[in-house]
């Protein structure tokens, strides 16, 4: 394994800054522990926590980078929580067969008319530092509640689906999570 | 000047996962503004979720470091456990240690210098109060709390007295 050097990560005197803003590194155990607290109602809490944290990132980000198309805006995102130590995501794109399978199950959900679009942002997370973790579904809940927040952000409103699940079944290579906008009626 | 990459923590750049350096304990890389949130959900018992945090990572950063390296005595090993907590970007630790009897740590560059409000300083304070209280306890060690300060806005320099108040003869 190689020491932890990134763009845009630095460290002096106690401070561990990444591309200028001041990080810090806990254990993803934190999470499911918080789950294990709060019992039988932790998935929406742990959702809230996520979706604030979510909401924070990509208001700093946007800020700070100035993204002229959505897909810039997803891109950064991905990227800032790739590199936290969450695991790999990426937006799913229709281009490749594996892909294709998952839209495709996405249209069995959905409607098969119904495309990817604007409205919808799936997005696939490999290597889910919970499965390392055995914290089972803490995790999960709270990277809904981050890609609430981003999708919040993105689309106004938004709500997360986790439509595949590695860390559920074993067999799954990844999970799958679907930001869709929510339609508000007034 | 800021030096890149850090020391002590690795990546599994395959995985995208971060541990710190030769063991299994992984980590996540959160805001400190992240850390205050924990608080917010629990309104008036906020400060105890806080000092709860603080006491897991404290005890899971102790106990790792008692697995995998052979500490000489306490003293070598709460060094050991600051010098973690700095790489982990927690700040800059002085700690003067008298074994059995009592520690102060302080810190500078803490993570309270992040925080715009003194209420929400209070609550990362309780957090550091926690790793340091939750490390004692891994390492056999009941302590009181004799004095705190906690810092706003960089007026002072964030400290911690602990009297021991009972010690294990082993270390656990």
């Amino acid at each position: 394994m190689k020491d932890l050097k990134m763009k845009g990560l630095e460290s002096k005197d106690g401070r561990v800054k990444l591309f200028d803003e001041r990080v810090v590194f806990i254990p993803p155990n934190i999470i499911s522990l918080l789950g294990q607290i709060y019992g039988e109602g932790s998935k929406p809490l742990l959702k809230y926590l996520g979706k604030k944290m979510g909401r924070r990132l990509i208001e700093t980000w946007e800020d700070h980078l100035r993204p002229k198309t959505l897909d810039q805006l997803v891109d950064i995102f991905l990227d800032m929580v790739s590199v936290s130590g969450w695991g790999i995501f990426s937006v799913l794109r229709e281009e490749t067969s594996e892909e294709d399978a998952i839209f495709s199950k996405l249209g069995q959900i959905y409607g098969e008319k119904e495309e990817i679009s604007e409205d919808k942002i799936v997005v696939k997370l490999n290597y889910n530092i919970s499965r390392e973790e055995g914290s089972f579904r803490d995790i999960c809940n709270f990277i809904c509640g981050l890609l609430t927040g981003f999708g919040e952000f993105a689309l106004y409103s938004a709500q997360v689906t986790e439509i595949k699940c590695s860390v559920v079944d074993p067999n799954e290579d990844s999970c799958v999570f679907l930001i869709e906008k929510r339609e508000i009626e007034i | 000047m800021f030096g890149r990459g850090i020391k002590n923590i690795t990546i599994d750049s395959n995985k995208s996962h971060i541990f710190l350096k030769d063991t299994e304990f992984s980590l996540i890389i959160i805001r400190p503004y992240d850390l205050v949130q924990l608080g917010d959900l629990v309104g008036s018992s906020s400060e105890d979720i806080l000092i709860w945090t603080g006491k897991t990572i404290g005890k899971a950063l102790l106990k790792n470091i008692l697995e995998k390296k052979k500490v000489k005595n306490r003293k070598k090993m709460f060094e050991e456990l600051l010098t973690n907590l700095t790489n982990l970007g927690y700040g800059k630790f002085r700690m003067d240690y008298s074994e059995g009897e009592r520690a102060k740590i302080e810190i500078t560059n803490s993570i309270v210098e992040e925080i715009d409000e003194k209420d929400d300083a209070q609550l990362i304070c309780n957090l550091y109060n926690g790793i340091f209280i939750g490390s004692f306890s891994t390492a056999g060690i009941d302590v009181e709390v004799k004095k705190s300060i906690c810092p706003f806005q960089n007026e002072n320099i964030m400290t911690f007295e602990y009297d021991f108040i009972s010690q294990e003869e082993e270390l656990k």
